[in-house]
């Protein structure tokens, strides 16, 4: 598997959080887009075709949860396949956000290992 | 109409009183037992008419109005008065007339009563003679007891004293359940208060775990990447972050101190001279960064006194409500300019410093406005906590400014933005 070729979407109203986050995925070797609000995650993840989706909850505007929902909606109207989306935010919001249709629940902080290993297994990249 | 012999010539004298005696001690255990007072009042009547073998007995309860009294017990009426009847309590009524009179009334002939004119309901059910006594309340009376009999009957002090303290023990009983109550109104009360202190402190601990974690997020992963790329181009960059995340953290514990304390009734004022228009600059000065990233630039304007001259009074705290407000105005807002004036206001003989802070950003909806100070609603109103912070800023701000002497207020339109002000007493120079 040639990860190179593998696209992630983070969104994150932090400044900060986003810069970490392009500096973890090149750890990894991945390519990040980040998105700093809900519609703008929004536009950016039906502009392009994305293999995994880091969401927070917490935005100012359109919350996490809403964009997820947004997401899930586009993909049954444009019968587009389903991206996984794990949910990564400061509150335990694990029910709600599968209930909106995310795959996973990380709480921050998460650490580099975890990132790594949830980014692996939504990607299907074995763990060496 | 026949006249009734009395019971005791039948039962003997002794055996009758001690028939009586016996009732009130049952019927004070009863009431000791803690039971209910609707059984109670029936066990009362029931006891009370067999014992002087009347056709009718009843409790009567002093209406709040003082002119109606509810027939709340009573054996013998007709079907559909008792729990029903309301009676008036006019000065014709027997009711009416022992509750003025504040004694036992007894009456031998209803038919040619004089000191009232027998009432409705008893005049229905054929009542010749009958006895009435107050049930006594704490302040004035509770209600009347009052048995009662279609024949001729002649009750002595022996029957009076018995009805009397027949009474006596459910004025007790009542009592004891209006204490009772009260004390589970003030236990329940009570229950409620620590309910929402302790929500309060549930959803504080939330909430600052909420703030500290996505700061924590940041200096966690930021130091994670120096330990595995320790050679990487951009670690001045990595190390800023890492100090401003850090410094979020530090805010965040400066925040809970100082509200802790305030809490606590801890916070001292330390008054100083210090110039105002360096100090404000100062603060300003903190937040250019901050607001140049957001497109907004920060203007401040002064009364022209102010431009020259020193001030006394507590400089930080001036300093952290300034920090707050102009932290608020920054996050709230997404272009256009902060607006920081500050002016001299004098009122009854003293002088007031006001430092206004106006914004053009999103506004407060109405319904929000009047939680704002409240600890942990965000200047948005809400309390989803979309914008970073303590969620104590304004809370604290507000203290502050009555600690110094002040008010803090806003005026605000949605969508249009908002103007926060706060004033401090100045202490004479």
């Amino acid at each position: 598997v040639n990860s190179k070729s593998r696209r992630v979407l983070l969104v994150d109203d932090d400044e900060i959080l986003r810069f970490l986050a392009q500096k973890q995925f090149k750890m990894m070797q991945l390519d990040l887009d980040t998105a700093a609000s809900g519609p703008q995650g929004l536009t950016a993840y039906k502009e392009r075709n994305y293999d995994l989706v880091f969401m927070d909850l917490s935005m100012p505007g359109m919350s996490g949860l809403e964009t997820i929902s947004r997401i899930r909606e586009y993909e049954l109207k444009t019968q587009r396949k389903r991206t996984p989306i794990v949910v990564t935010t400061a509150f335990d919001e694990s029910q709600n956000s599968i209930l909106a249709g995310a795959d996973d629940f990380l709480l921050k902080p998460v650490l580099f290992e975890t990132l790594q290993a949830t980014t692996k297994k939504f990607l299907d990249i074995p763990l060496t | 109409m026949s006249e009734l012999t009395h019971p005791s010539l039948i039962q003997g004298e002794f055996p009758y009183r001690l028939r009586q005696h016996g009732f009130v001690a049952e019927l004070g255990k009863d009431a000791l037992q803690g039971m209910e007072l609707g059984q109670l009042f029936d066990k009362a009547v029931a006891g009370v008419a067999d014992i002087f073998e009347n056709e009718y007995c009843k409790v009567l309860e002093l209406q709040p109005d003082g002119k109606h009294v509810f027939l709340r017990a009573g054996v013998g009426w007709q079907p559909g008065l008792v729990g029903i009847a309301m009676v008036d309590t006019g000065m014709d009524s027997q009711a009416g007339f022992t509750l003025a009179s504040e004694h036992p009334v007894i009456v031998k002939d209803l038919r040619t009563e004089k000191r009232f004119n027998g009432p409705a309901l008893l005049r229905e059910h054929g009542v010749v003679s009958g006895m009435s006594v107050i049930i006594h309340g704490l302040s004035g009376p509770w209600g009347v007891m009052g048995t009662h009999t279609t024949r001729i009957y002649e009750f002595t002090e022996y029957d009076i004293t018995f009805f009397q303290t027949i009474a006596n023990v459910l004025a007790s009983a009542i009592q004891r359940r209006k204490g009772e109550e009260e004390l589970e109104r003030r236990v329940a009360e009570r229950t409620k208060e620590l309910q929402l202190a302790n929500d309060l402190k549930t959803q504080f601990v939330n909430t600052i775990s909420h703030e500290v974690r996505t700061p924590m997020a940041g200096v966690i992963g930021l130091a994670e990447y120096l330990v595995k790329e320790p050679h990487a181009e951009d670690l001045q960059e990595v190390a800023q972050h890492l100090v401003s995340s850090s410094k979020r953290l530090l805010s965040i514990l400066n925040d809970l101190l100082d509200f802790s304390r305030l809490e606590a009734g801890k916070s001292s004022v330390e008054v100083i001279e210090f110039s105002l228009k360096t100090l404000i600059s100062d603060v300003v000065y903190l937040f250019k960064t901050e607001a140049e990233r957001k497109g907004l630039e920060i203007k401040t304007s002064y009364d022209v006194a102010l431009e020259s001259m020193t001030v006394r009074s507590d400089e930080k705290k001036i300093a952290q409500i300034l920090t707050n407000l102009i932290s608020n105005a920054i996050k709230f807002s997404q272009d256009g300019s902060v607006e920081v004036d500050s002016s001299l206001v004098k009122l009854h003989d003293k002088t007031f410093l006001q430092i206004a802070v106006k914004d053009y950003g999103i506004g407060i909806a109405a319904d929000s406005q009047q939680h704002l100070f409240k600890p942990f609603v965000q200047a948005d109103g809400s309390m989803s906590r979309r914008y970073g912070g303590s969620g104590l800023g304004l809370s604290i701000s507000q203290k502050y400014a009555e600690l110094l002497g002040g008010q803090i207020g806003f005026e605000t339109k949605e969508g249009s933005g908002s103007r926060f002000w706060f004033t401090v007493l100045l202490e004479d120079m």
